[in-house]
């Protein structure tokens, strides 16, 4: 044992001696050192652990072996010397480490395995890294790479260092310390609810605008070709949703608007003072005369946008009757007289035709009268005989004539005349019924006639 | 101009045949229905004179 110790005191540098800055923190070598020097075997060997984690040398490790030997852990001393072999074969004390393990197996081998370190507590800042830990640099130091709570030295370790506004341990946004540890704030560059950005700025038109919301239009912020923006999308209350002023031609239809296109031409379906295109706007635009502003007949300018007078298709004070103001029953009546007459019209001639024939065979049987009559001369006996049947045939003409032949003729005149007669009134009473009043004449300038 | 011309044909027409006149040669006739001047009833029927005077006297007529 004494030797053990011996052997350990003689690796360990002497106490307060300052290890050279390769062999790893100069606290933990003091500490490591210290430790097995105040005869704490146990606790020395995870300080030699971590010092050989830090500075990797050969003697680190081959001191925790050592230190553990001391401590009679015998297990441990054995893992550990092996470990030597294993990582540094040319170790120059290689040759001591062999009989080390020899020893060590021979006392293994007789069921000797000493005793064992007891698991210390650990705790941060103790120089040993355990599961939970980050880094552990042996203080209580913030901002050196492993702060005091053995976390790296960052954002989001929960500790605030350089650099930082604020560190609430965690990387989420709007928590009021933000993912990059600046408070939650718009400008921070974070976009946190209720932000739609954070462009870390307060540059307007960028994208996102100042207050934190994205550029455009009903953002509350007059960015470029806004006239206003008052952050709402409602129209009429002074800064209408399309972010222009609210008035009648912006484009934006608010309360007391028929329409609003946009612009002050009329014709164009929204007249200006953003009232429809129409008769009764109070604009004058194509194919009116006039326009008033009401539909009202006989004030100047009637329901059709025509000046009040003889002719524009409005019956007024004055006027009993309007071409083109259509009667439809009257429109209806001259459709039928015109039917009417255009049936008689044509039934005329059919009636004369028929009328016609027994004044034709008269015709035909007096002729043959009149050439028997020439050949009575000759042999009147024979031209008495065709000239009886003759006045047979034209007796039975004249009174097929008489009963129906000139009454047919006399109808189908009175049917003609009548017929042309109601055809022509009928046409008349169609056409001043049906017909479009005379088109206005296109104003050469839009006006508003009050 | 049709409708004129048609119209003035119908009136023409029936003026005309107002009443039909058949020429008298070889018409029926008797007491109750006499010839015409220069005809003559012989047999029943109106004969020119001239032809009605190699058949006899007349009869009839006036």
């Amino acid at each position: 044992m004494l030797a053990v110790l011996a052997a350990v005191l003689a690796l360990a540098a002497p106490a307060g001696a300052a290890a050279p800055p390769s062999d790893g923190p100069p606290d933990l070598v003091k500490k490591a050192y210290a430790a097995a020097e105040q005869q704490r075997y146990c606790d020395a060997v995870p300080l030699f652990l971590a010092l050989h984690e830090r500075a990797p040398h050969a003697k680190h490790l081959y001191r925790a072996a050592e230190v553990a030997f001391a401590a009679r852990d015998h297990r441990l001393a054995l893992d550990l010397y092996r470990s030597v072999l294993a990582a540094y074969p040319s170790f120059e004390k290689a040759r001591l480490v062999n009989d080390k393990v020899r020893q060590l197996e021979v006392l293994q081998a007789k069921g000797d395995i000493g005793e064992t370190c007891p698991e210390a507590a650990r705790v941060c800042g103790d120089w040993v890294v355990v599961p939970g830990e980050q880094c552990d640099d042996g203080n209580a130091v913030d901002g050196d790479g492993c702060d005091a709570n053995c976390t790296l030295t960052s954002c989001g370790n929960g500790i605030h260092t350089a650099g930082e506004a604020c560190d609430d341990g965690n990387l989420a946004d709007g928590d009021g310390c933000d993912g990059n540890c600046t408070a939650s704030s718009c400008g921070n560059g974070i976009a946190a609810p209720p932000e739609e950005c954070d462009d870390g700025n307060a540059i307007d038109g960028d994208g996102c605008d100042r207050g934190c919301v994205r550029s455009g239009c009903g953002n509350g912020v007059v960015g470029d070709g806004e006239q206003c923006d008052d952050g709402n999308d409602k129209n009429g209350d002074g800064c209408d949703r399309n972010c222009t002023r609210s008035r009648c031609g912006n484009g934006a239809l608010q309360d007391g608007e028929e329409c609003d296109d946009g612009n002050d031409k009329n014709g164009d379906g929204c007249d200006a003072g953003c009232r429809s295109t129409r008769c009764g706007n109070g604009v004058v635009s194509a194919g009116e005369q006039c326009d008033d502003g009401n539909l009202a007949d006989g004030d100047g300018c009637d329901s059709n946008c025509t000046p009040t007078g003889c002719g524009n298709g409005i019956v007024t004070v004055g006027e009993t009757c309007e071409r083109g103001h259509g009667d439809p029953k009257l429109a209806l009546l001259g459709g039928g007289l015109t039917f009417a007459g255009a049936a008689l019209t044509i039934s005329s001639p059919v009636m004369a035709g028929f009328g016609a024939v027994p004044l034709m065979d008269h015709a035909v049987a007096a002729q043959a009268i009149e050439d028997a009559e020439a050949r009575a001369g000759d042999d009147l006996d024979a031209a008495l005989v065709d000239a009886g049947t003759a006045q047979s045939i034209a007796a039975d003409a004249k009174r097929r004539w008489e009963t129906w032949g000139a009454p047919l003729m006399s109808a189908a005149a009175i049917s003609l005349v009548l017929g042309v007669a109601l055809g022509g009134a009928g046409l008349w009473l169609w056409n001043e019924n049906t017909a479009p009043p005379p088109p206005p004449e296109d104003p050469a300038d839009e006006e508003r006639i009050p | 101009m049709k409708l004129c011309t048609t119209i003035a044909a119908l009136s023409l027409a029936l003026a005309s045949a107002c009443e039909l006149q058949t020429p008298p040669f070889g018409r029926p006739c008797d007491a109750e229905n006499p010839c015409p001047n220069a005809y003559l009833c012989e047999d029943g029927q109106c004969v020119p004179e001239a032809l009605a005077a190699d058949a006899g006297p007349a009869d009839a007529g006036s």
